[in-house]
């Protein structure tokens, strides 16, 4: 149940990521059209900043289940398996501490825009606590994505990340990669 | 604590951080953390912003626009309708077919920003083709694992444009400069493959039969759409019609309908390649993002501008500095990936390249060329990770057969750092200048 609960989550936030990088785009080919025809839309860098934003930290969490959060794997493939899994467990804790923190410092900001109402100073005021909300709910959500590996590892199972890579690379699939 | 203890504090940590597997951009973020805290009581009060600022511009906007483009193109019959485009054209050159690895992935490249992406969508048709016709394995295998790292040279490239975010130059600029240096690289490989075909005359296949002048017209046609997309989505920014984002995101429409015209646009297809190039992008700007946190953090400690004018105090001249810089990145690129390679030492080198008179947008060029040599070089060179999965090859042999045209990137090396302006900030300056 609270697997599927989870699953379901990150993919609805990668879902989100995916309609911003989509939105950028709707965005700049509004753009040009409407200066062809001598008309312009206000805020629109703004605005695709925003939704640039949002592209990155909702898409966090999947792209880490999957493993496509790059990270260097040299001296990891070296150990056998009980010393792997004990490896496995401290990158992912370690990496539970640092975005632990960027949750509790990106969610301070967004509380601190809220309370002083901080405006974009571009040429349409946007609230900013409103975009910047897409930090903490995608770091948080990444939090969850590492802490919900951190127990499948525990529980002894290889971890996710790990099994979707080597899926792809035995299917001939880079598209991962730049 | 003084400064070289700290800077050399915070690269064993970074190196046991990414060695023990902490994923990279958390890996910078922490080090920027230990940096900063030397400097400020609450280094979190900069997290926030550093993440804000750099995950968010106008100007990044282009990365995700040129991820997808790449995406829904690998998703088409590009890579045929370019093999067979090609192919009549090269008939009567030493080396024959071999050649159209290197325009193939000329010309992907001048579509995608990736190199990995080049060399296997090249590849997928390439390999097949060349071995039923009976061509050398190992110069076909070595071709196109060398020949794909072109995809980061040649504009529009990913590598680039975060490069231009990392070192804050303009992205258009740098583009333009690539070009000069990716022709030039593309004459080096296939100058070295007519060589090797003249000294290898029993290596070559069967001839095959002549086409006639309007028989490879009409098998040439199939480019055509290819062709326009390069000349619009390339052709817009170089004479400043558009900015780089605006290009991207027209790239991005010419690419759907050049899919759908095809008849490879499915709602799979298109939902594939957004969420492929969602999560590449968030990838690389989560990277950019930990980034920003440590440079903010390095500035604040003043690290990069001492280093720099320590490395000056060594006297070491301009070409010493650029010896030595290649040779560091060499070293990064056998562990690094090129985004990681990027952001990780633009903080720390600019300063020390501005001093030493270098221009940035050279520089972009310069690490362009070594991340298309760590790409290549054993045993964390992506491309032949690549060659290996699609051929069943070990590393070494693919690292062997790719070492003739290894040696070529290195000539491209001293040749930029020979003639800078040249080949490469003439081009930008005279264009932009109109």
């Amino acid at each position: 149940m609270i697997r599927r609960v989870l699953d379901a989550l990150y993919a609805l936030a990668a879902g989100l990521a995916a309609l911003s990088l989509l939105g950028i785009f709707g965005v700049m080919i509004a753009q040009m059209g409407l200066r062809e025809l001598g008309m312009q839309i206000q805020g629109t860098d703004d605005f695709s900043a925003y939704l640039c934003v949002a592209t990155t930290f909702f898409a966090l969490a999947a792209t880490f289940k999957r493993g496509e959060l790059i990270r260097v794997n040299m001296a990891l493939e070296q150990l056998g398996a009980p010393a792997r899994r004990g490896a496995e467990l401290l990158a992912l804790a370690i990496a539970a501490a640092v975005v632990g923190y960027i949750v509790w410092w990106t969610a301070q900001d967004v509380l601190f825009s809220w309370e002083i109402e901080e405006v974009a100073q571009g040429t349409v005021p946007f609230l900013l606590w409103v975009p910047k909300l897409a930090m903490p709910l995608g770091a948080g959500l990444l939090l969850t994505a590492i802490l919900d590996e951190f127990v499948i590892v525990l529980r002894g199972a290889r971890p996710s990340y790990v099994l979707a890579a080597e899926d792809r690379a035995a299917r001939g699939d880079f598209s991962a990669e730049v | 604590m003084d400064l070289l203890t700290l800077s050399l504090l915070l690269l064993v940590l970074l190196c046991l951080l990414l060695g023990a597997g902490v994923w990279i951009a958390m890996s910078l973020a922490a080090v920027g953390y230990v940096a900063m805290a030397t400097a400020s009581p609450t280094p979190g009060l900069f997290l926030a912003g550093a993440l804000w600022e750099s995950s968010g511009s106008w100007t990044l906007a282009a990365l995700p626009m040129f991820v997808w483009m790449g995406e829904i193109l690998f998703r088409t019959r590009l890579s045929e309708e370019l093999f067979n485009g090609l192919a009549p054209w090269v008939r009567r050159i030493p080396g024959r077919l071999l050649h159209v690895n290197i325009l193939a992935c000329g010309i992907f490249g001048s579509v995608s920003g990736s190199s990995a992406a080049t060399c296997a969508t090249v590849s997928k048709i390439a390999l097949p083709e060349l071995a039923r016709r009976g061509y050398d394995e190992r110069t076909a295998i070595g071709s196109l694992a060398t020949a794909g790292t072109l995809g980061i040279m040649i504009p529009p490239s990913i590598i680039m444009v975060v490069y231009a975010v990392a070192a804050e130059v303009s992205i258009v600029r740098v583009f333009i400069a690539g070009c000069l240096p990716g022709l030039v690289v593309m004459l080096l490989f296939s100058a070295y493959i007519v060589v090797w075909a003249l000294l290898n005359p029993d290596k070559q296949p069967a001839a095959e039969p002549p086409l006639s002048f309007a028989q490879k017209l009409r098998q040439s046609a199939q480019l055509i759409p290819c062709a326009i997309l390069i000349v619009v989505v390339i052709g817009s920014m170089f004479v400043g019609w558009a900015t780089a984002t605006e290009a991207a995101a027209f790239g991005v429409l010419g690419s759907l309908v050049l899919a759908a015209v095809t008849g490879t646009l499915s709602w799979g297809s298109f939902r594939d390649s957004l969420l492929g190039a969602t999560r590449l992008s968030c990838m690389i700007m989560f990277i950019l993002a930990g980034a920003a946190f440590l440079t903010k953090a390095m500035a604040l400690t003043g690290i990069p501008g001492a280093l720099a004018s320590g490395v000056a105090a060594l006297q070491l001249g301009p070409y010493g500095i650029i010896a030595v810089l290649v040779v560091v990145y060499i070293v990064l690129g056998t562990a690094l990936d090129g985004v990681s390679m990027i952001v990780l030492t633009t903080s720390i080198v600019v300063p020390m390249i501005q001093q030493a008179g270098f221009d940035l947008v050279w520089f972009g060029i310069f690490i362009v060329l070594l991340v298309e040599i760590a790409e290549i070089t054993p045993p964390v060179g992506f491309n032949l990770f690549v060659m290996q999965t699609m051929t069943g090859k070990e590393q070494g042999e693919v690292a062997m057969a790719s070492l003739p045209f290894f040696l070529m990137l290195v000539l491209t090396l001293v040749l930029i750092t020979l003639f800078p302006v040249t080949l490469v900030t003439g081009l930008p300056e005279w264009l932009l200048a109109r």
